[in-house]
């Protein structure tokens, strides 16, 4: 009798165990500290830069935690929608306020997406740190829609649209923009020179950029032949 | 009396008639046929259904998933996406490790354009 009821308890014990693992390894591990002390490896964070020290920022969770991050000189940084790639804690600074002075405060009030390593309970170094757009920040790509106007494809080639309202935009083509149709594949991706400028002359493009399209010159990534004109361009 | 009997018969005749067009059934309404309303254009639309914003990722690639108005041109991160015919579109994206931004961009002939912008945490 004694030994069933071992076996049973022992038998309950693994349940909850192998169940609690489970669960855990079902979920990835959590979006910030659980509570108590922060197990070592790399962690992700999303928060708001509460105020900052120095090259210490206290960061406030989505989850309401406070996490002192520390912007270490080895850790990488990217504002998205003013750097194309990471950038070093200098050039972050630069950004940031204009000046390299050990002070960071231009980041309070700021959303801020970040990768850490934790020290302690509630400190963490940065490993990489982003600085979440606004949503009424520049994007980072476009569309233009517009008949092609003038096209010359290549290296510092370029191609000028006109779109709805009649305005005129011109951007810079390279050898990595992409041809595609909008419909079924027609082999435009493979045309170049003369076939190229035919197939696209006078058509309806989508032009897919980099960067703001208000900006001078951006480059078209990707060019979509449309099959017809919209009524908007008909004659 | 021959002209007495003429009368007789015609009035028979016509009250013949009058009774046939009593009984008979009342013509048929002719409705025109209904114009069609013309289907309001749907409005145009981006969902990204997946990732959601805000995730953390313990895998290096993600899968963006979402749905647009037919016919519209998608890009993740300026990449072109295949769009089938009810709008659903789905991209592969590879991370860096750290957080990442995901940009999809959706537009038509018309010039409609929208646009959702997720930021994600790859933790290797």
């Amino acid at each position: 009798m004694k030994i069933l009821r071992t076996i049973g308890i022992l038998a309950l014990v693994a349940g909850l165990v192998l169940g609690g693992t489970g669960s855990a390894l079902a979920k990835g591990p959590p979006d910030g500290p659980p509570g108590g002390p922060h197990s070592p490896g790399k962690r992700g964070l999303f928060g708001t830069a509460d105020s900052a020290v120095g090259y210490v920022v206290t960061l406030v969770t989505k989850q309401g935690l406070t996490i002192e991050v520390t912007l270490t000189d080895t850790a990488k940084y990217m504002v998205p929608k003013e750097t194309k790639g990471p950038v070093d804690r200098d050039d972050f600074e630069m950004i940031l306020d204009g000046a390299i002075d050990g002070d960071v405060t231009a980041i309070v009030g700021k959303r801020i997406a970040v990768l850490v390593t934790f020290t302690n309970e509630f400190t963490a170094d940065a490993i990489r740190l982003m600085l979440i757009p606004s949503p009424d920040a520049p994007p980072l790509h476009a569309h233009r829609v517009g008949v092609v106007d003038t096209f010359t494809p290549g290296t510092d080639g370029s191609i000028t649209i006109i779109d709805k309202d009649g305005i005129s935009h011109e951007f810079g083509v390279s050898e990595d923009t992409v041809y595609r149709p909008s419909a079924e594949d027609d082999g435009i991706s493979e045309l170049t020179g003369t076939d190229l400028i035919e197939a696209i002359a006078d058509r309806c493009v989508t032009v897919v950029t980099r960067g703001d399209p208000k900006l001078p010159d951006p480059i078209a990534k990707a060019i979509v032949r449309h099959e017809e004109l919209p009524d908007w361009a008909l004659p | 009396m021959r002209k007495g009997g003429r009368n007789v018969v015609t009035l028979i005749m016509v009250l013949f008639l009058v009774l046939i067009a009593a009984c008979a059934p009342p013509p048929e309404k002719v409705t025109p046929p209904p114009i069609p309303e013309p289907t309001p254009k749907p409005e145009f639309f981006l969902t990204v259904t997946e990732p959601a914003d805000n995730s953390i990722i313990n895998a290096d690639k993600v899968e963006v998933r979402g749905r647009t108005t037919p016919g519209a041109v998608v890009s993740v991160n300026g990449e072109l996406t295949e769009v089938d015919e009810e709008g659903n579109f789905t991209m592969i994206v590879v991370l860096e490790e750290g957080p990442n931004i995901i940009e999809v961009i959706a537009s038509d002939l018309e010039g409609n354009q929208e646009s959702c912008v997720l930021v994600i945490i790859y933790v290797p």
